[in-house]
């Protein structure tokens, strides 16, 4: 592969992870494996090469983040791992794509649809466009079930309901019988959620879940996703253009700029010390645009004093 | 001075009323940042156009420079429009996709201030070369543009009739966080030196603290809290305000790990059906404390906006 000398360098880091996160081959093998990934585009215009030889792999119950601006190839990676990247016009080549040993590219479709939703679930970004506006919500995650699991209709009823009320929706009975447009764009994201982890996949692959909501919002959306992670004990990879979402969540990060990776190392280290300069320059940005936001945010919502409230500005 | 004051915008549904902007008052100086933030449907938006007469308010008053503009009618208000201008959030979708950039710049111009030919071109360039873009991009279309280029071009057109007051609706929230810092970085160079007013709407508060002079937080159609920038963010009063800032990710794993779960629970209401006393009281976790200490009734009982200490006004029971 030509790497260029600075990739070479950053990529050394990942040398020095521990094995469950690198995935020597014969050690422990990691749930996803993805050697020189490679998408191009064929357009009117010449060929786009929107991933451009990534390699990255995910242990199970590890949680990867993938952060990166616009355009960087985030999505494309995400989406061409699950075979939603239409072939052609796109051309995906990978030295190895494999899920707990099973060569992704080598399936046919039949055989992939057993695997998406099954083994890897997907939450999008704009759930309103990725559910189905005709379906009720117990229906969408009933389908999941049904296609996955099977089981008798009340059975499947029965556990959509459940799905729905383990990611908070409340009152899921009633709400199975909601149409999407019906709830709030939170609400409408526990309902993709509830849909991709129906079938208790290994992997989730997130998409910027968080991107569309709220502030407020977002922090429970985040902080389901870290409670049910736990509870189901699966791996995860999280896309998001935020380093401050991804903070609160992953193990390892995964740095992404037109195409390539440029940095990957453990949450702690990354934020820590981020080394490639592309990095140095996000975390700056985000540390001035997140901290500044919340400067304060270390004062408990509990003990402030509603007498006085005089304490000192900090700047 | 301007005065915005009391506007109320209210549309009309099925007999019922949604109240988008229910009493809110507010002032700008001269030369000031004054920040409107909230969650998405909390009406800042509406109050920014209801503002600038882009809708009609229900009731209410707005003052421009004294001058007062709910009863203007079309001639006057086209005089005034020149001195209020807005920047919109998606300059893609707010710029005409089949006009070159310099058209575009130069449409108000015509149209205001009559100009033509070599002065017009001139003038063209001169407002691409003050929001920091080639003049050559003059020549191309709105597509050709990469976005932050875009909402350049968005303020070059806001500019070109030398306003007093810039109201800015979300200006970087459609962009990367690299350009945001530049198109901050661009208005904060405007203001200091063309001595420009901005009512900047947003519901990123890291632009907010890096622009505002002062904050006003909105929640479900009214003003929650107001207070000058390093007030609010060091010292916020209202719930709302605390579980807003509280609930920003940071860009630290271990300050992330050690951050209590989720600020604030539930969801806004709807607009349509918004609670019958404080609106946040369906959310707000001080509710029964200060229920029982003082015995108000949240539920029943609307907050007055009030100032406990000058400038800094707050509307909750916690404060009255």
């Amino acid at each position: 592969m030509a790497a260029a000398p600075s990739t070479a360098r950053w990529a050394s880091r990942i040398s020095e992870l521990p094995i469950t996160a690198q995935g020597h081959a014969g050690d422990t093998q990691p749930l996803l494996d993805v050697r020189d990934l490679r998408v191009e585009f064929d357009t009117g215009a010449g060929v786009v090469c929107a991933v451009d030889g990534i390699s990255f792999n995910v242990a199970a119950g590890e949680t990867l983040g993938i952060v990166g601006e616009s355009g960087s190839g985030k999505s494309v990676t995400a989406m061409s791992l699950v075979g939603l990247v239409p072939a052609p016009p796109a051309r995906i080549e990978a030295a190895r794509l494999s899920l707990g040993g099973v060569d992704l590219l080598e399936l046919d479709v039949a055989a992939l649809s057993r695997v998406r939703g099954k083994r890897i679930g997907f939450v999008f970004q704009e759930p309103l466009s990725a559910l189905n506006p005709v379906m009720t919500l117990g229906r969408q995650v009933g389908e999941v079930i049904e296609c996955h699991l099977g089981g008798s209709r009340a059975q499947v009823r029965q556990r959509a309901a459940q799905w729905l009320g383990r990611v908070g929706i409340p009152h899921p009975d009633e709400l199975a019988e909601a149409y999407p447009h019906q709830l709030s764009g939170g609400m409408r994201q526990r309902a993709m959620i509830a849909m991709a982890l129906a079938a208790e996949p290994e992997l989730l692959i997130a998409d910027e879940p968080t991107t569309a909501l709220d502030v407020t919002v977002q922090a429970q959306i985040v902080d389901l996703m870290r409670r049910l992670r736990d509870d189901l004990g699966m791996a995860l990879i999280w896309i998001s253009h935020d380093l401050g979402v991804i903070a609160g969540l992953a193990d390892r990060v995964a740095v992404m700029r037109a195409g390539k990776i440029v940095e990957t190392a453990s949450a702690a280290d990354l934020y820590a010390n981020p080394e490639h300069p592309y990095t140095r320059q996000l975390m700056t940005l985000a540390r001035q645009n997140a901290l500044g936001a919340a400067g304060s945010s270390t004062f408990g919502l509990a003990s402030a004093d509603p007498g006085t409230g005089h304490s000192e500005p900090r700047t | 001075m301007y005065f915005p004051r009391r506007a109320g915008t209210s549309w009309r549904r099925d007999h019922r009323v949604v109240r988008a902007v229910d009493g809110v008052s507010l002032t700008v100086a001269r030369g000031e940042t004054l920040s409107l933030v909230g969650e998405s449907g909390c009406g800042k938006s509406t109050l920014g156009r209801a503002i600038l007469r882009l809708v009609p308010a229900t009731s209410g008053s707005v003052r421009f420079d004294g001058q007062e503009l709910a009863g203007l009618g079309r001639a006057q208000l086209a005089k005034l429009r020149p001195r209020m201008q807005l920047v919109f959030q998606d300059a893609g979708a707010a710029l005409n996709p089949r006009w070159r950039i310099g058209r575009l710049i130069a449409e108000p111009l015509e149209i205001h201030r009559q100009l033509a030919g070599d002065t017009l071109r001139r003038k063209v360039d001169s407002l691409l070369d003050t929001v920091g873009l080639d003049s050559a991009l003059g020549a191309r279309l709105p597509r050709e543009l990469a976005g932050g280029e875009r909402q350049r071009v968005g303020i070059a057109r806001a500019l070109a009739l030398e306003p007093e007051l810039l109201v800015c609706d979300e200006p970087t929230s459609a962009l990367d966080l690299s350009i945001q810092a530049q198109i901050v970085a661009l208005l904060q160079d405007l203001q200091r030196r063309l001595g420009l007013s901005y009512l900047l709407i947003t519901h990123d508060l890291g632009v907010v603290r890096q622009i505002s002079d002062r904050v006003a937080v909105m929640y479900l159609g009214k003003l929650v809290e107001c207070a000058p920038r390093d007030q609010l963010f060091g010292c916020p009063r209202h719930p709302y305000t605390q579980a807003l800032l509280s609930a920003v990710p940071i860009p630290d794993p271990e300050r992330a790990r050690q951050m209590r779960p989720v600020a604030v629970g539930g969801e806004v209401p709807s607009p349509s059906d918004p609670p019958a006393g404080c609106n946040f009281c369906t959310r707000c976790t001080f509710k029964s404390q200060a229920m029982l200490e003082r015995g108000v009734d949240c539920d029943t009982l609307e907050p007055e906006l009030i100032e406990p200490t000058p400038g800094h006004a707050v509307a909750c029971h916690l404060h009255t």
